[in-house]
């Protein structure tokens, strides 16, 4: 489950293709060789789905493997998560609003002319893209799952527990029954050894 | 506006031989003739226009009809959403088609004969008015409708008895605001249907499910999550932002279908509208799914609670049993205890009757000696 690559794209009906503004990639897993085509095809990828995608509107696209969640916003601002195919759309798209929003509010309205692409340094998108490798970290509600998962867990074991005490408790119940008849016969019998006859 | 002989009157009107020579142009005979071929074109697509009108128009009065019956079957209420994106689609075909046809008429009246010209403005004159009759009219029965829904919604209020009503109120029909009301699947048309009683539901309905996007299931619990999805679905659908601002500032509840006519005329939102229907569908599956969890924990502790509580029963038991034994043990030890010192007693009064004896003895043997 990991994220490829990550882009800031600025959409607009005055431009003819989107601009990315930032990209961020992670090409650890891909050989030395392959990294600078790989990330031209994430390049390639973005444009062609930014170009597609209609302002406030989301979109997974798949291809080859590997899918491309798009988003852009009302005004104009868009991005475009790469991941492979089990890292869960929603997790992507989360990263996505909330980079976006942290981009628009630390630059302003400065990206809203940039036309040469990737231009714009903003580091926090690398941090997101580390950060998010890991949905389970990133992700609040991944999170609250999988805590809970782990807290079912351990209630069943619990549960489990609790039943086993449950058996040695009767175990306890029936072994203090026999002690207390014993020590009454004990007693009976020792009375009787001292009551009856006087041994010289 | 049900026969428009315009038609008519302009292909008799060309059917006139050549003899109102066209102003001199540029291009000579040539181009007249396709002038007039244009015209003809310019003339068939505004017959067209026309009988699209009228069927639209009739389309308009069978909505008319159901909407003044006051409050509507479910059948008819599907039946009314049919009708009202019919003709909402049509009037906006037909607003294209009549903007293309008047800029296309502008620009061959230089060409034509001055008569022709006239004519033809005139007859898109008359086209636009009918036009924009029968948009006023569609407006006003939707207004209707709205009013009628209104009714309808306040008379179910003062039906159901809840008792956060206060917060409950505004909220729910927000969310329904916000909530893209185009879910439900397709009707026959082809078009979304539009679900507009899904956003009236009553806000009574306390399920212990979660709000979705409409159409999924719609059922309402929890303020808080309520509260949520207004801006969710603010920040998903920026487009209406403005309007979900103006919206939520004179709390107007229940949504009109003007609203959502208004809302849905933005370019291309009902396309929007179904992709991101799958985002936000895996975001309710996953709230749900977590709410389904917390169920789970919560009867998990129920149970361990009983077992627990019937627990106590046996500890008590065991306890009881114990102490018995304990008494018993004492009691016997005290028995013991005075055998033993019964025993050591003993053994000292036969000590004491031997030394008596033998003292006898020692004093008998004195006597004797």
């Amino acid at each position: 489950m990991k994220v490829v690559g990550l882009a800031i794209v600025r959409t607009g009906s005055d431009l003819n293709e989107p601009v990315p503004l930032t990209v961020a990639t992670e090409l650890s897993s891909f050989g030395f060789f392959q990294r600078q085509s790989v990330k031209e095809m994430l390049m390639f990828l973005t444009k062609t789905f930014m170009k597609r995608t209609e302002p406030g509107q989301r979109q997974s696209v798949e291809h080859e493997g590997y899918v491309v969640h798009c988003y852009v916003r009302s005004d104009g601002l868009g991005g475009t998560v790469t991941t492979d195919g089990e890292y869960p759309a929603r997790v992507a798209f989360v990263m996505l609003g909330q980079l976006l929003d942290e981009f628009a509010q630390k630059q302003g309205d400065s990206w809203k002319t940039v036309t040469t692409p990737e231009s714009v340094t903003f580091p926090p998108a690398d941090e997101y893209l580390q950060k998010y490798q890991n949905p389970a970290e990133a992700d609040k509600i991944t999170k609250i799952q999988k805590d809970l998962d782990e807290t079912t867990q351990i209630l069943h074991k619990t549960i489990d527990s609790v039943l086993e005490r449950g058996v040695k408790l009767d175990n306890l119940v029936e072994k203090s029954n026999d002690l207390s008849a014993q020590s009454k016969l004990f007693y009976k019998s020792a009375k009787k050894t001292n009551s009856c006859c006087v041994v010289s | 506006m049900s026969s428009n002989r315009t038609h008519e009157f302009m292909a008799l009107a060309q059917s006139l031989p050549a003899g109102s020579p066209p102003p001199t142009s540029a291009n000579g005979k040539k181009g007249d003739s396709d002038a007039y071929q244009e015209l003809r074109n310019f003339h068939t697509t505004a017959a067209g226009i026309s009988r699209d009108i009228a069927g639209t128009s009739a389309l308009l009065s069978e909505l008319s009809n159901l909407v003044r019956q006051g409050f509507a079957q479910p059948q008819d209420q599907a039946r009314m959403n049919q009708l009202v994106m019919h003709i909402k689609s049509q009037i906006e075909g037909l607003n294209g088609r009549l903007d293309q046809a008047s800029n296309t008429m502008q620009k061959q009246r230089r060409k034509v004969g001055q008569q022709a010209g006239e004519e033809a403005a005139n007859m898109m004159d008359g086209l636009k008015s009918t036009f924009a009759e029968a948009a006023s009219d569609f407006k006003k029965v939707l207004q209707e409708r709205t009013d009628n829904m209104k009714e309808e919604t306040d008379f179910q209020k003062q039906v159901y008895d809840y008792n956060n009503a206060d917060d409950d109120d505004p909220i729910p029909n927000m969310s329904s605001l916000y909530a893209p009301p185009v879910f439900g699947g397709a009707n026959s048309n082809g078009f979304p249907a539009l679900d507009l009683t899904s956003s009236l539901m009553s806000p009574g309905d306390n399920t212990s499910s979660l709000p979705r996007p409409h159409g999924i299931s719609s059922s309402y619990s929890g303020s808080d999550i309520r509260q949520r999805r207004p801006l969710e679905y603010n920040n998903s659908y920026g487009s209406q932002n403005s309007l979900g601002g103006s919206l939520y500032s004179t709390a107007q509840p229940p949504l009109t279908p003007l609203d959502i006519q208004r809302m849905e005329e933005e370019r291309g939102l009902q396309q929007q509208l179904i992709p991101d229907q799958d985002y936000l569908q895996q975001r309710a599956d996953a709230m749900s799914q977590v709410e389904s969890n917390i169920v789970e924990l919560g009867t998990i502790f129920n149970k361990l609670a009983v077992m627990v509580q019937e627990h106590r029963e046996m500890v008590q038991r065991v306890d009881d049993n114990v102490q018995d034994a304990n008494t018993n043990i004492n009691m016997s030890m005290e028995v013991l205890t005075d055998t033993l010192m019964s025993l050591r007693t003993n053994r000292m009064l036969a000590f004491r009757v031997f030394s008596v004896l033998v003292l006898f003895i020692i004093a008998f043997i004195i006597f004797f000696a």
